[in-house]
């Protein structure tokens, strides 16, 4: 009996589709029990215990309470189950020692027959109904098994099929109910009752406040599982690139917990936020906040891409929204603990590389005397041969500042807790994460602080419900954030920058210690008077920041059910509160900086050299105070839910209240409004859906501050129509979507720098000019400024959206969802730029709601999944995206050519001359156009540019749009594996962009016009253009020290400009399961492919660099 | 139930009806710019601000019209405006690609400036607050002054311009948006803000900290200097680009024309009229030329010797001589506290960044810098101008027969410092006043109440040695200059320290001298021969060079007109007028091409003495272009206003 109680769904399900047979030997020797009065279960029990068999049953189709009187004498098993369940309508059959019972789908008593080898055609006729309402079931799906005959119901469930002799299995099928195989005997009439299957009728999918059964879902909606986001990072979007369809992430840093940027369906907008609303169960929060959540504790994440979905959020659903939910427990279950440790080593890979000293001081005296012959070269041979030589490290430094700088490896570890579980009344989800994530910065044993980074995360989530009674349950759900972090005070990207700020040879790193000294002896060079050169290695080690950081989101819910006062429903209220804190405070310390006293070195004696102090440096730490920054959001929603069915007729309706207050500063901003949804399909087949959002927004003028965005969307299910059944074996569910509706965003021009109150005019009584007068300037006083007009007639940024989709399942492995979307984005609030700067507007120019951006695309996604045997599960999926921009209006000045405008161009994309390779000789600059509006002098090896115009001068009306590729990807695309063989498991992903750009600027390997000298990258020391050379590989053009000698070859241009797709082998797992867990060894971000070869070619040369990770974990799970 | 439900949605809505009304606690509007007196002043200064902030609407060494010219070259390392200019790299390209348009370029200053002006002008004419008539009198009279210098920026430096005389509206139509007016038409119109204020406005400062802020004779001189400029051939008759007009705009009165092809005398009987009645108004007001009687109470007061002079001794004579060369350096340092009587407009302002860029990167060793310390030193007069300084006779080198020969000019005066060269023995105070060097004294207290001398060869001193010095500040022709430096300035060898913050001095930008130039000027070109040198002669006696007669300049084979420019030259070297001088006379070719610009050979480490005194070509890539008589409006301007043209060859 227990094994009886053991029975999972999943039993059941294995049993439908095995192969079922009704004959099998007696195995056993005779029952014995005489006969009396039993119910069934009794029965059961008594054969169980007498001839070691075990029943197998589906326990609520079996009537077990049914009394029999049945006696056994040394009978067969055989013989006492046809007198069992002789006329019960149950049927049963013996394997071995186990007997499956199952409950017949006949009405008439039928028992078990033998096969008889009848070849005789007949017709069989039936009707199909709802197991649950016996309301008969359209379209559902009858098929002879091992077969391609099959036919469909018509209206009233009624079908008819020939079958060819008897012992044939039919299966009845409908979208949303269980498979049943029926046997035909001799049967001819077949009254089919199909169960509801609750795994696809009650799968449900998260949509914007609430819930929405998958099937009737018509919204362009993604999503996946927690799991599926797990990877070797503390950092949750750095996943995110690739895994679903219409996200396009873009990382920037490797820095730990830096946040990679992400967009929903690319960028609509230039005026407003981007960045897509995410709500973590049901209330919103910062992309860091995102990313400090643990995989472990996401149940789920929906990406709502268009409008049906996002409308609900009016005011801020423009840009997409992104649902996470976490998990919780499930009730009656006993607690489920998952404990996972884990250590990773991060290798920093895709570095740029610097040329060393020699090289450096070559190519220096060759840019100086490409521009100016005479000139006498900073470096002479000597100097040239010392460095290369490493004679002497102080006098003729050679540094490697990368080596220096930064560890080949940091560490990271993470062990996460999470406790699941639930009683009758009360359910709850515990999770304590906590993430430890090292830096590769080297800082010297025994130095006064140690600021390499060091990020302590800990993220605690906890679920809890209570069911207060049937009817009304209250649940509380709080994330915890709380990072300790020890880091530079000056950001990473200033910290690898100073590298590129520096050369190799001007001055060492350090000097060696030296008597009389207790410091560190920094070297430097004189810039000019007062002024020296940045130590890049000081200016990493000479400042320090500890910052400490909460974040603590509360949020309660009730729900109540109304059932009585009318069935289906219900009232939902949430309360929320958002607190972020941080604290931190900077030590640091001013370096003492030192050069070798010119003229002290002497080559016989080389320790004799002596120092010269540049800048007297602290010897005691400065310390600042506490700086603090906080926010706080307050959310309130009510809603009331409507969910009932009429027969086939599926009805919901939502209607919400909102407030939201955000406060970072005096004033806050704040939203209200009314949104609502309605949903009705009829059986699953034709869906329609209405949503709407009625939402005001505190930056505009009274009267004008709400607006209504609407939105519907169609579904139609041609695979449950009658028509379709001989294409089911092909393609067994498809759906065709479609939406429009009209979605805002309330924060138009806040990326620009709008003002806050939009109605209103900002003067700022001292933001103009200050004047002083009296002899000495001691009067001074400023005048007041208009930092901003009010904006005519002010609005919301809103957009249209329109979406067409596909979702479809093939050979029932194979699930397919393509999107494709077209949105307009308009009224983008933007300065008017087309204003000359002769109306004297100066930084007050007028606002004006007048942007339109366009923006459409394509998204795909495909899985298949496969148990290929018993032991082996195979899953495969990808997804593509594809999303592309363009300016239908932005304000700008009355360009004389067309190529010169952004309207009708791509937000990002590549603008520049056409170069048409370097000058080859004097007659070649002679001859071609000229090019001395860029002032300096052209010589051979400069870059030649294409006239465009043929006006003979190259001129800015020059530069056209050289790609429509930006750095922004046009296309994201994922895709990877899992296989599961045994207890092993192993997986792959890779992600990728492409059809993207960069433009190389800035890389001026000496540029002596601003504070600090350049650095040599190796890549234009290998390749710049050389007098009397070949170069027709040259990288980079001809030398020169300055700006107004190179200006020409600074300007962007087709060469500059590098395909930057890429291919990232972004994770690899190999894990063995245990009994109570699972060891696995992964790795993150193993390589890149792209034909950019310089550095990573998503990330900056001077960015913290993306990590190569390796990670061994166990998970216990018990 | 629904019922209860409804009630309850309607009242939680009315209950936060203004929830959204996140009302601003009281926020300045546009009727709070001006509340009183003294809100009215701050707006006054806001406008007032445009010449002293970071935007400087004033020239210096850095600006286009102050470092742009033939007197000094800077190391190209620094790439200010005034360079790019030279290097005829300020085209449309330049200015719209490195976001100069934005920010600092002149262009888009004036206008920010002027457009600052009329909302203040709106502001004081729509307030209702109570201003004191006469001070609403003034302040409106101060702002039409400053619009008037601002649109005088405008038009000399970018030619015909529009003119900006109301704010309009934010919703304003692109075909309404004003193009460039008739030269001749803009004249007019900064005339006569000038002639208005000049009525409401005192004509000395009432008091020190009014100076800095306008008076009616700043208006009188500046007129002075517009109808100048408007006299000049690039205006009068003599444009180079005859083509060049209007395409829609039109000026009331001239069409489509922007600048008259005619040469009108009657220009400069104006001009001469505006000169005679600025002088007039301004020795009335007590103005007057500064001398060594005022520069030798500050002299001795501030403890500071006099200046070694190659050449000059103790004798009377010399000392006479000395005395000049301080005073001449106090003429540009002090306030009218002091005794300087000849500023007319002159504005306070940290002058830090001139100073730094003329005295040498070696001055003396401090504690914190035992090896050295100094400024920039890269501040450098070029040959052209050490050329151009009067010799002692009151003449240029060249013309002078009593001056070594040129080709001895770079042989060692063999004077007890013997680096000096014969080029720099024997010239008048003006000289010695603002150009130091090899060899000479920079100052007689700089280095901690010690003279510095000039080795301008020396790597360890003030010799080119980027290991040393850097690579970005450098002396490029050997030169350095002197003038705006305080003659009281001096470093303590202590922690890099000086007495700067005692030293402010307002920067003249109309001085009584050149008053007496345009007016020389003008007589010139109209037949007043007498009067012209009459006023000459006014500068030249004070500078200690023998005055001009109708004689000697027949003699010299010089007209007035030669003299007069010869002397603007050296009178007003460093102050801003040689990048209009140049361009008014349509001297540009000659003036400013690749070939004019020379300097010793001082860009070498440890040169010897003949190395360093041979003139070399300055190796910067200056050229000469036409289109560099106007400055060019930023591309935007024209793109976003169909009235608007280019300037010409842009």
């Amino acid at each position: 009996m227990k094994k009886v109680i053991l029975m999972s769904l999943l039993c059941v399900l294995a049993l439908i589709l095995s192969e079922w047979s009704v004959y099998s030997q007696s195995p056993a020797s005779g029952l014995n029990f005489p006969a009396e009065s039993r119910t069934v279960a009794e029965v059961i029990r008594l054969i169980e215990q007498q001839g070691g068999y075990s029943f197998f049953y589906q326990t609520n189709t079996i009537d077990l309470s049914r009394k029999v009187t049945v006696g056994a004498s040394n009978d067969t098993i055989e013989n006492v189950l046809t007198k069992v369940f002789q006329g019960s309508g149950d049927e049963w059959s013996v394997s071995d020692k186990q007997i499956y019972l199952k409950h017949s789908v006949q009405a008439a008593p039928n028992p078990p027959q033998e096969k008889k080898n009848n070849k005789a055609k007949r017709n069989i006729t039936g009707t199909v109904v709802d197991a649950t309402d016996g309301l008969p079931i359209i379209g559902a799906g009858i098929q002879i098994k091992g077969s391609k005959v099959g036919t469909v119901t018509d209206l009233d469930g009624n079908f008819n099929i020939d079958i060819t002799g008897s012992g044939v299995e039919l299966i009845i099928s409908a979208l949303g109910y269980k498979d049943l195989p029926v046997f035909i005997t001799d049967q001819g009439i077949i009254d089919a009752k199909l169960e509801p299957d609750n795994e696809v009728l009650s799968e449900v999918v998260v949509v914007g406040a609430g819930t929405q059964r998958r099937v009737s879902v018509t919204g362009a909606i993604a999503a996946i599982d927690g799991t599926t986001l797990v990877a070797p990072t503390s950092s949750l979007t750095n996943t995110l690139a690739g895994k679903l369809a219409g996200v396009i992430a873009v990382t920037s840093s490797g820095q730990p917990g830096s946040t990679s940027d992400f967009y929903i369906r690319g960028i609509s907008t230039f005026g407003g936020r981007t960045a897509p609303l995410i709500l973590l169960d049901g209330v919103e929060i910062t992309t860091s906040d995102l990313n400090n959540i643990p995989a472990e504790s996401i149940e789920s994440f929906s990406i709502l891409k268009d409008a049906s979905a996002t409308a609900i959020y009016g005011a801020r659903g423009a840009n997409g929204v992104m649902i996470v939910t976490t998990k919780t427990g499930s009730e009656n279950t006993k607690a489920k603990i998952n404990v996972t440790v884990e250590s990773s080593v991060l290798q920093p890979v895709n570095i740029v590389e610097y040329a060393d000293g020699a090289t450096f001081m070559e190519a220096y005296n060759n840019a100086q005397l490409a521009r100016n012959p005479n000139a006498e070269v900073r470096y002479s041979q000597t100097d040239i041969d010392n460095t290369r030589n490493g004679v002497h490290p102080s006098i003729w430094p050679d540094v490697d500042w990368y080596d220096l700088m930064f560890k080949d490896f940091s560490m990271s570890q993470r062990a996460n807790v999470n406790v699941s579980g639930g009683g009758s009344h009360v359910t709850y989800y515990m999770s304590l994460q906590m993430n430890h994530d090292g830096g590769i910065l080297d800082v010297p044993q025994n130095y006064s602080f140690n600021n390499n980074y060091n990020r302590w995360l800990y993220t605690f989530q906890n679920n809890i419900g209570y069911q207060i009674s049937p009817s009304t349950k209250m649940s509380l759900k709080m994330n915890a954030q709380i990072i300790s972090q020890t880091s530079p005070s000056t950001s990473a990207n200033s910290i690898f920058q100073a590298i590129y700020n520096n050369t190799p040879v001007s001055f060492p790193a350090i000097f060696p210690e030296q008597e009389g000294y207790d410091h560190l002896l920094f070297g430097s060079q004189i810039m000019s008077a007062g002024r020296f050169y940045t130590n890049p290695y000081a200016n990493m080690l000479n400042t320090f920041q500890e910052t400490n950081t909460n974040k603590l989101n509360i949020s309660v819910t009730l729900n109540q059910k109304l059932d009585f006062i009318t069935e289906g429903l219900s009232v939902n209220a949430l309360v929320n509160f958002n607190n972020y804190a941080s604290t931190w405070y900077t030590r640091s310390l001013s370096p003492y900086l030192y050069n070798v006293l010119p003229g002290s070195y002497d080559p016989v004696n080389p320790t004799t050299y002596r120092l010269n102090e540049l800048q007297v440096g602290t010897e005691y730490v400065s310390q600042s105070g506490i700086s603090t920054s906080t926010n706080n959001t307050f959310y309130l929603d009510g809603r009331i839910n409507y969910d009932r069915s009429f027969g086939h007729h599926n009805v919901t309706a939502m209607l919400m209240y909102m407030m939201r207050q955000y406060r970072s500063g005096v004033l806050p901003n704040r939203n209200q409004g009314f949104s609502g949804r309605f949903t009705y399909d009829w059986y699953n087949r034709y869906l329609v859906e209405l949503n709407f959002g009625y939402n005001g927004t505190e930056r505009l003028a009274e009267g004008e501050r709400f607006e209504f965005f609407p939105a519907i969307s169609l579904g139609w299910v041609p695979s449950s129509e009658p028509f379709w059944q001989p294409l089911r074996p092909v393609v067994d569910y498809l759906k065709f979507r479609g939406s429009y509706g009209l979605v805002g965003s309330d924060e138009t021009g806040s990326s620009a720098g709008a003002a806050h109150f939009l109605y209103e005019n900002t003067v700022s009584m001292s933001g103009g000019m200050t004047f002083r007068t009296g002899y000495s300037g001691g009067t001074a006083r400023t005048g007041p400024s208009v930092t901003a007009y009010a904006v005519e007639g002010a609005h919301w940024e809103r957009a249209k959206e329109l979406d067409l989709g596909v979702d479809m399942e093939l050979f029932e492995q194979v699930n397919i969802t393509l999107d494709w979307y077209y949105n307009q984005r308009e009224r983008i609030l933007m300065k008017r730029a087309s204003f000359p700067k002769s109306l004297g507007y100066a930084s007050s120019v007028p606002w004006s709601n007048i942007g339109k951006v366009d923006n459409t695309g394509l998204e795909l996604s495909v899985k298949w999944k496969k148990q290929i045997t018993k032991d082996l599960l195979v899953d495969l999926r990808g997804n593509f995206t594809y999303a592309k921009n363009k300016y239908i209006y932005v304000d700008e000045p009355d360009y004389p050519y067309v190529w010169q405008t952004e309207t009708g161009k791509p937000l990002s994309r590549m603008t520049g001359y056409i170069a048409e390779g370097l000058f080859q000789s004097e007659e070649e600059i002679a001859t071609s156009a000229d090019q001395s509006s860029f002032g300096s002098s052209i010589m051979v090896g400069d870059i030649k540019y294409r006239d465009v115009n043929g006006d003979g001068k190259i001129t800015t009306v020059d530069q056209v749009m050289l790609s429509p590729y930006g750095s922004m990807p046009r296309i994201q695309y994922g895709f990877g594996c899992s296989i599961n063989w045994k207890k092993f498991d192993f997986s792959v992903y890779f992600n990728g962009s492409a059809l993207r750009n960069i433009m190389l600027s800035g890389f001026e390997p000496f540029i002596a016009d601003d504070s600090n000298d350049h650095n040599l990258m190796k890549w234009i020391a290998d390749g710049y253009w050389r007098e009397g050379a070949d170069n027709t590989n040259a990288t980079y053009p001809r030398l020169g020290l300055l700006k107004s000698n190179i200006y020409n070859n600074r300007q962007p241009s087709s060469f500059w400009m590098r395909r930057a797709d890429f291919l990232r082998f972004k994770t690899i797992e190999i894990g063995w399961s245990f009994p109570f867990g699972r060891v696995y060894l992964n790795g993150d971000n193993i390589a890149v492919w792209s034909p950019f070869k310089y550095w990573d070619p998503e990330l900056s040369y001077y960015s913290y660099p993306l990590s190569r990770t390796f990670n061994l974990g166990v998970q216990f799970k018990f | 139930m629904k019922k209860i439900l409804y009630t309850a949605a309607v009242l939680l809505c009315v209950a936060s009806c203004n929830y959204l009304s996140v009302v601003p606690p009281e926020q300045a509007d546009l009727d709070d710019m001006i509340s009183d007196n003294a809100t009215a002043l701050n707006h006054l200064y806001g406008c007032y601000g445009y010449m002293q902030d970071e935007i400087r609407l004033f020239p210096d060494f850095t600006s286009i019209d102050g470092g742009g010219t033939d007197e000094t070259v800077s190391p190209q390392e620094w790439g200010h405006l005034g360079s790019l200019v030279k290097y005829s790299m300020l085209t449309p390209e330049y200015i719209t690609a490195t976001g100069l348009a934005t920010n600092r370029y002149p262009w888009t200053n004036c206008y920010n400036a002027i457009g600052y002006c009329n909302l203040f002008l709106k502001n004081m004419e729509e307030t209702k607050a109570e201003i004191d008539p006469e001070l609403r009198q003034q302040y409106v009279a101060e702002a039409q002054f400053l619009k008037a210098y601002y649109h005088y920026k405008a038009l000399a430096m970018f030619g015909p311009c529009p003119i900006s005389d109301k704010l309009l509206p934010t919703n304003i139509a692109k075909e309404d948006i004003p193009g460039r007016s008739h030269f001749d038409y803009c004249v007019d119109y900064i005339v006569n803000l000038l002639d208005e204020a000049a009525q409401s406005l005192p004509s000395v400062d009432p008091g020190p900290d009014y100076s800095g802020r306008a008076t009616s004779v700043a208006c009188k001189a500046l007129k002075a200097r517009v109808l100048l400029l408007a006299a000049s051939p690039m205006w009068n008759g003599s444009f180079p680009d005859k083509s060049w007009q209007n395409t829609t705009f039109e000026t009331p009165g001239y069409g489509k024309e922007l600048v008259s092809p005619t040469f009108s005398q009657q220009k400069w009987e104006r001009a001469r009229t505006a000169a005679t009645e600025a002088l007039t108004a301004a020795l009335n007001a007590g103005f007057e030329l500064f001398g060594t009687e005022a520069s030798e109470i500050l002299r001795t007061n501030q403890n500071i010797p006099l200046p070694s002079i190659p050449g000059k001794e103790d004798t009377e004579e010399d000392i006479r001589f000395r005395t000049l060369v301080m005073m001449l350096r106090y003429m540009m340092t002090t306030n009218p506290a002091e005794g300087n009587r000849e500023v007319i407009w002159g504005i306070s302002r940290m002058e830090g960044q001139y100073r730094m860029a003329s005295m040498p990167h070696y001055i003396l060793n401090t504690d914190v810098q035992p090896n050295g310390y100094g400024a920039w030193g890269g501040l450098s007069p070029t040959l052209y101008t050490v050329q151009h300084f009067f010799t002692e006779n009151g003449v240029i080198p060249e013309e002078d027969s009593e001056f070594p020969s040129k080709s001895d000019w770079y042989t060692s005066a063999e004077l007890a410092e013997p680096d000096i060269i014969k080029l720099n023995v024997g010239r008048e105070p003006r000289f010695y006043a603002w150009v130091a060097f090899d060899g000479c004294e920079y100052s007689p207290v700089i280095a901690n109440r010690q003279p510095l001398i000039c080795h301008m060869r020396d790597p360890q001193q003030g010799g080119y040695n980027s290991a040393k010095w850097g690579t970005r500040n450098y002396c490029v022709t050997g030169f350095l200059n002197i003038k705006w430096v305080h003659p009281n300035l001096y470093y303590t060898g202590v922690s890099n320290k000086n007495n700067s913050a005692d030293l402010y001095y307002p920067v003249c930008l109309l001085r009584l001298a050149e008053l007496y130039l345009i007016l020389a000027e003008c007589d010139a070109w109209t037949g007043n021969e007498a009067e012209g040198i009459q006023a000459l002669n006014e500068i030249r006696r004070r500078a200690g060079v023998p005055e001009w007669t109708e004689e000697s300049l027949s003699k010299a084979g010089k007209t007035l007109l030669d003299a007069v420019l010869d002397e603007r030259f050296v009178e007003l070297y460093q102050e801003g007028h040689r990048y209009y001088d140049i361009r008014r006379y349509l001297h540009g070719k000659e003036q400013m091409g690749r070939q004019n610009f020379w300097g010793l050979d001082a860009v070498r480490t440890g040169p010897s003495f003949e190395e360093f005194n041979t003139p070399v070509l300055i190796p910067q890539p200056i050229q000469w272009h036409e289109r560099q008589y106007l400055m060019p409006v930023p591309n935007d301007e024209v793109y976003s206003n169909p009235q608007m043209v280019q300037a010409p060859l842009y």
